[in-house]
């Protein structure tokens, strides 16, 4: 159990620059999830913390040790990697027991840590097996229990869920974030997938290029992106991004809706939409067309819920709407937000 | 909440560089796989160096007690006399024959048979490859026998014919076994697009599987090339007259006798025998790792 | 197998066009051939001749109570024995060493394997050269070095002349086992030593748990193809001594070729050939029942 800090850690290759200056702090027992496209170095930041790569400059911290220089092994971290890393010629048992035995743990104590780990992730009836006669989910959750057993202060994952199919991943997505609320460890989680992170993470924090573009708690980066990246990075379909000027104006997909749907007196901005295609979707129906009027023609997409009413019909104009509470403005220059008058305080923290 | 927390005991100075080198573990196990590498690549590249260093030297020089580590007078007098004096120039000539013959054979002859052990099961087809790797396990000192036997009940003792069939029966297996895998790896599902466009299997396995499959093609021919070149005991068995020598006997024949007449010249006569091993090794070096692992251990 | 989904009208007789010529070739050339010499091992063929009277066993039998025949074989054990052992811990070594990351790594890799590439005549050459007991280097190097003070008789002395003949053939045949070896070093994911890393494992216990297991296979592998091809090993002994001096590095193949090509009695070198291969199947054979029974115990 232990907080994790950040300090302006960089790593530079001679070829590029895959982390710059990141600074963060990791708190005791909560569950933070890096996410960005890949090559944007959560994979390379991850691996600082785990100590497989020496930072360029700046310091690790981990509980209350520098753990900069440290080797892995000293860390007191676990990780589970991509492709899970179990050793082919064991069994689950010693796959599990693998971390024990390095230490020269006896044998009664490795038996019953293994039990204990096997069982909280529900793979007791495999221990006699080998990797390959195990399915992906299965050997996910050995990787899980392997990380385990040792009691670590910190849980490194770097995708765990990417090699599991569609559906698998929606169920163990749920297993885990239980499984992390019953152990307490401190995780951190490296994905590129934006759902995921918004389903599992207390903070996320969004990187790309190297850099991090944004740290905060799925609400706040969906709701108050720092920038035009993150805008558009969360949320499916994303941010819809109108340029006017110096200004980039930026409304979700579910808060533009027609006109008729706003209360009489509320304050709003009205765009008219010509509406090219519908899509249903079941629950949402999502309608492509582009904005005119006070705003210059641009492609937009909104997204009605299928309980809602709406006579836009493919081919027609339509009078829609967008609560200026529900608007976000962001530097055409820059990409970051530009803060509103209106509003309480500042919600953006942009690196680079 | 946000994450620009400044830490109150350190304020925003410069972070800690930091360099691999401060680690003294990591510097002393550089340090000795440098040393390592360095006395494995003497000790192991100290024959060749010396070979091509002591041809350089003129005849007396090798004779010299102690042996000089350079030489004092560099010279080609030693392959200048090894093309005036000797065959060898027969000599090469003959094993590119005999060397290209086999290569050539097998190549054509395996490239094709091994598409059909690979993406065909009939009658037997299985049993084939099998037999045919263990072709190439036969020990050379058991075939040479009934293969002489032959050679001179046909009257083909003495030809350089003889030798290019003879050690076809080696690189043949070899070219099968090697390109049947090669071809495993190229999916069938292409040569059944090419069907579907039109073409018959004949057509397709020429069209879109034989040029994939130069790569390799190359690879085993020039391993059929390297394995001919370096032949020895058909050549010494079947071959006897000068005019017919390949290079191993050629120089063979002269390091036999006690008295060495030229180390110099042999020597000379070694460099140009290895130059175009080598030249055919830089190009393949890439695909010379053996895979004898395939699917045994990587068990995911 | 790539097999294809589908079969078409021709594909049998494509199959019997492009297999016939191989398979005729290989009927030919070892099929035969390997039929035939027993025939040869049990006639009396006289000089000159390639075939001769039927006489049974008799041919075995005169090899299996010859001194000469029994000498070979001791001397065959040795080659291979000693050979193989080198060149299986130096394979290993060099593999481990290649598989790490250094500067100039192709080219210590090149150099490291030119020894497998050069013919056997080249290399029995250069090294006959350098185990020249007056102008060779080898005894100049290691009598300034002081390891010897007076030249050694490398070929022309009993028992060095075995270990003259060792020393050539592993230089010229380690580098295959370190290409196997390396070939499976290469294999094992980096993930594996990372995670073994992170859960505290040091450099020996890495390769212990991690290295050795995905290695064992291979490594048990390419001793099994070197102890058959150093069995039937021809050229290098050949060259280098002769079978000598007197026949202190005859060994059965040599044997094989000195009855057949100079005392021209084929139908005991085809014997002695025989019997050769025989005693190597029955090794064979032994080696996988044991293995066999190892792995059925575990």
């Amino acid at each position: 159990m232990a907080r994790v800090e950040i300090r302006r850690i960089s790593k530079v290759f001679a070829e590029h620059t895959a982390v710059s200056d990141v600074d963060l702090v990791v708190q005791d027992g909560e569950f933070l999830v890096l996410l960005g496209p890949s090559g944007c170095g959560k994979s390379t930041l991850l691996r600082m913390i785990a100590g497989l790569e020496l930072p360029t400059s700046g310091d690790i911290v981990i509980g209350e040790r520098i753990a900069t220089r440290l080797q892995p092994k000293d860390r007191n971290v676990a990780m589970v990697f991509q492709n899970y890393a179990l050793y082919p010629h064991l069994t689950i048992y010693e796959n599990i027991a693998f971390p024990l035995r390095v230490r020269g743990v006896k044998q009664k104590a490795v038996d019953e840590k293994v039990r204990w780990a096997a069982n909280l992730v529900g793979i007791e009836r495999l221990l006699a097996r080998k990797p390959r006669q195990t399915s992906g989910g299965e050997r996910q959750r050995t990787a899980l229990a392997r990380s385990l057993v040792r009691d670590p202060d910190v849980f490194l994952l770097d995708e765990p869920l990417s090699n599991l199919d569609a559906k698998l991943r929606h169920s163990s997505r749920e297993e885990l974030r239980q499984f992390q609320d019953r152990v307490g460890v401190t995780s951190i989680y490296v994905t590129h997938d934006q759902v995921e992170a918004m389903g599992l993470g207390d903070r996320i924090v969004v990187m790309q290029g190297g850099s991090v573009r944004q740290v905060g708690t799925p609400e706040e980066i969906y709701l108050h992106p720092a920038d035009t990246f993150v805008a558009t990075f969360i949320g499916s379909p994303p941010m819809n991004l109108v340029t006017t000027g110096d200004t980039i104006l930026g409304f979700r997909p579910e808060n533009f809706l027609p006109e008729t749907n706003f209360a009489p007196g509320a304050d709003i901005m009205r765009v008219p939409f010509r509406v090219q295609r519908v899509e249903y979707l079941g629950g949402d129906r999502l309608l492509y067309g582009t904005v005119s009027g006070a705003l210059p023609e641009t492609s937009v997409i909104a997204r009605i819920p299928s309980s809602v009413a709406c006579a836009a019909a493919q081919g027609t104009e339509a009078a829609f709407a967008i609560a200026r509470s529900e608007l976000r403005s962001f530097s055409a220059s820059t990409g970051r937000a530009i803060t509103h008058h209106d509003r309480p305080s500042v919600r953006s923290s942009a690196h680079g | 909440m946000t994450a620009a927390v400044t830490h109150g005991d350190v304020p925003r100075s410069e972070p800690r560089r930091h360099s691999e080198l401060a680690d003294i573990h990591h510097v002393a196990s550089r340090i000795m796989v440098y040393l390592l590498a360095l006395t494995a690549v003497s000790l192991v590249g100290f024959p060749l160096f010396w070979m091509v260093i002591c041809s350089l030297k003129p005849g007396g020089e090798l004779y010299v007690v102690p042996p000089n580590f350079l030489p004092q007078e560099w010279t080609l007098q030693n392959y200048r006399d090894l093309f005036v004096q000797t065959n060898f120039p027969v000599y090469f000539l003959n094993s590119l024959i005999v060397a290209g013959g086999a290569t050539l054979l097998s190549l054509v002859v395996g490239g094709l048979g091994a598409y059909s052990l690979s993406r065909f099961d009939f009658f037997g087809i299985g049993t084939f490859s099998k037999a045919a790797l263990i072709c190439y396990m036969l020990p050379e000192v058991l075939i040479v026998l009934p293969l002489y036997i032959y050679v001179v009940d046909f009257g083909l003792a003495d030809t350089l014919f003889a030798l290019i069939v003879a050690n076809t029966a080696f690189t043949l297996p070899l070219t099968l076994w090697f390109m049947r895998s090669y071809y495993n790896a190229i999916p069938a599902g292409l040569e059944e697009a090419a069907m579907v466009d039109g073409c018959t299997r004949l057509g397709a396995m020429m069209r879109v599987t034989v040029p994939l499959a130069i790569p390799g093609i190359v690879s085993v021919g020039v391993f059929s090339f390297n394995h001919a070149w370096n032949e020895f005991l058909f050549a010494l068995v079947f071959t006897s007259s000068e005019r017919n020598k390949v290079l191993p006997l050629g120089l063979a024949t002269w390091i036999g006798q006690d008295n060495i007449y030229s180390w110099g010249m042999l020597l000379a006569g070694a460099v140009l025998v290895t130059i175009p091993v080598v030249l055919f090794y830089l190009v393949v070096q890439r695909k010379l790792v053996v895979g004898l692992a395939e699917g045994g251990t990587k068990g995911e | 197998m790539a097999e294809p989904r589908t079969v078409q009208p021709g594909d049998r007789t494509l199959a019997y066009v492009t297999l016939a010529p191989s398979a005729a070739i290989l009927i030919l050339l070892a099929g035969v051939p390997t039929v035939t010499v027993f025939f040869t091992a049990m006639q009396d063929v006289g000089m000159g001749e390639t075939s001769g009277p039927y006489v049974g066993l008799e041919n075995f039998a005169w090899a299996l109570q010859s001194q000469v025949f029994y000498k070979a074989l001791w001397n065959t054990f040795v080659w291979v024995f000693g050979s193989v052992c080198a060149e299986m811990v130096l394979g290993l070594g060099l593999a481990l060493l290649l598989n790490k990351t250094f500067m100039f790594r192709g080219v210590a890799r090149a150099i490291i394997l030119a020894p497998y590439l050069v013919p056997t005549v080249v290399a029995v050459l250069v090294w006959r050269y350098m185990f020249h007991d007056i102008v060779g280097v080898l005894n100049h190097m290691l009598m300034v070095v002081g390891v010897i003070d007076k030249p050694l008789l490398w070929l022309n002395s009993g028992t060095w002349a075995m270990v003259s003949v060792i020393i050539v053939g592993v230089w010229k045949f380690f580098p295959f086992v370190v290409l196997a070896l390396l070939g499976i070093l290469q294999s094992i994911p980096q993930e594996q030593y990372e995670a073994a890393r992170i859960d505290g494992a040091s450099a020996f216990q890495q390769f212990w748990r991690i290295t050795l297991p995905y290695v064992l296979p291979v490594f048990i592998l390419t001793a099994l193809l070197r102890t058959i091809w150093t069995f039937h090993k021809f050229e290098i002994i050949y060259l280098m001594t002769g079978g000598g001096p007197l026949d202190a590095t005859t060994t059965l193949p040599i044997l094989v070729y000195f009855k057949g090509f100079v005392d021209f009695e084929l139908g005991r070198a085809a014997a002695v050939a025989i019997l050769t291969f025989l005693i190597l199947v029955v090794l064979l054979v032994a080696y996988f029942l044991l293995m066999k029974r190892a792995e059925a115990r575990q």
